[in-house]
């Protein structure tokens, strides 16, 4: 327990830090070119801030009172869940045209044109592994000595001898994973709805374009998180429990080097989001063309 | 379709606002800066870009619709139609009775009876002189 305990309080320090260096090093909205647009931006960047710290609050606390592990495993989904929210409010936020002349362009604008490709398709596989990994997992689970459903994976080694191994993420853990991660996509699904349909300020429209990418790939991100730290979690448990056996059957190897290559890779890429998420929004970031 | 090209309503204006979009999306689309297939942007997008509700714009779209200017489909959008083959015959008798036919439509969708419409006309004709139609 003290080594998570240890845990949670570094990744906290660390998140902390970088987001005082990050405040310390970004150029203010002043820098954007109307108005409107610098009060978007710092609406927007407020709320998902807001969201952020909120989340982090509700991780820590989370982390801490859920009943074997349930708790550590929602504490990242519900930390995404909060910035979504920080998110999708930030984007409500923003005004609607109000002066007597108006104006708007008639391109057509769509999720697809504001959603970063490779973090997208990255957080799109990472949310199918977790659906069939978690489906698998869900299936393969049994009782627990106490009668918990699904917290145990149990083998019949012969006619006279059996084994069991627990902690196993089956239903005891997936069902309430899976409802956080169900209002996590649909917060999401409401959130790059609002960013690509929110009016249009007045100004540089590639500024505007600027500020809706960076509150998708703010909302990518965060879905990101919500689903690569529970595969993350999902796959290191179930390894550890099949590892564990000791009549493992030959073909085991197979998911367990599968698992082995997985758990890394979801931890990078919650790596990656919590990186994007922590840093300057993209509009604000020096390399942005927006700034120059 | 350009990513550039823009639609102004002036809320001050007497025209009501459904009206003044009609009217710049019935010249983009005559003029042919919308080509018939191009989408229009969805109703949600452009009223909140205007600041309008979306029944405004909705009812601009119904109109241009009725007109025969575009053309919406669920889950497709509204796109713009390609003009009946009367339209762009090179035949200045065919052309000047297409432009009839439209404004008889936009006059009916206004409300206006059939007596409004010849009154219309017969004031237009005496504004401008019989005979001098540009040509």
């Amino acid at each position: 327990m003290s080594v998570v305990v240890l845990f949670v309080v570094v990744v906290l320090a660390v998140v902390v830090a970088r987001l005082v260096l990050v405040a310390r090093s970004t150029p203010a909205p002043a820098a954007l070119p109307s108005p409107e647009l610098r009060a978007t931006a710092r609406t927007t960047r407020r709320w998902r801030l807001a969201g952020l710290a909120a989340g982090l609050g509700v991780g820590v606390i989370t982390a801490y009172q859920g009943a074997l592990g349930r708790g550590l495993l929602l504490a990242a989904p519900l930390l995404a869940l909060c910035v979504l929210a920080g998110v999708l409010v930030g984007e409500l936020r923003v005004s609607r045209p109000q002066g007597p002349v108006r104006s708007a362009g008639l391109a057509v604008r769509r999720v697809r044109d504001y959603v970063p490709r490779a973090l997208g398709a990255a957080v799109g596989a990472a949310t199918t592994l977790l659906v069939v990994v978690g489906a698998l997992t869900t299936a393969a689970g049994s009782p627990d000595d106490l009668g918990r459903a699904g917290r145990q994976l149990f083998r019949r080694c012969s006619a006279t001898m059996a084994e069991g191994r627990g902690a196993w993420p089956g239903s005891f853990y997936t069902v309430p994973l899976t409802v956080v991660v169900a209002c996590g996509l649909v917060a999401a699904g409401l959130a790059m709805t609002r960013v690509v349909r929110r009016p249009r300020q007045s100004g540089d429209v590639g500024v505007d374009d600027a500020l809706r990418r960076s509150a998708a790939e703010a909302v990518t991100a965060a879905v990101g998180l919500l689903v690569a730290v529970p595969l993350a979690g999902i796959g290191a448990v179930a390894g550890v429990a099949m590892a564990g056996f000791g009549c493992r059957p030959g073909w085991w190897n197979v998911p367990l080097a599968a698992l082995a290559v997985l758990v890394p890779a979801a931890v990078a890429l919650a790596g990656w989001c919590v990186a994007i998420l922590t840093g300057p929004p993209r509009v604000l970031r020096p390399s942005e063309p927006v700034l120059r | 379709m350009s990513g550039t090209t823009l639609l102004r309503v002036v809320t001050t204006d007497p025209t009501p606002p459904y009206e003044q979009l009609r009217r710049q999306l019935a010249e983009l689309i005559s003029s042919g800066v919308l080509a018939p297939g191009d989408r229009l942007p969805p109703l949600r997008q452009l009223a909140a870009d205007l600041g309008l509700a979306v029944g405004t714009v909705a009812r601009t779209y119904r109109e241009l619709e009725a007109a025969g200017l575009v053309r919406s489909r669920r889950g497709g959008g509204t796109r713009v139609q390609a003009p009946g083959p009367r339209q762009g015959a090179g035949n200045p008798a065919e052309e000047v009775r297409g432009h009839a036919e439209a404004f008889v439509r936009q006059a009916r969708l206004l409300g206006a009876s059939d007596a409004d419409v010849r009154a219309a006309v017969a004031a237009a004709l005496a504004g401008t002189g019989a005979g001098a139609l540009p040509g």
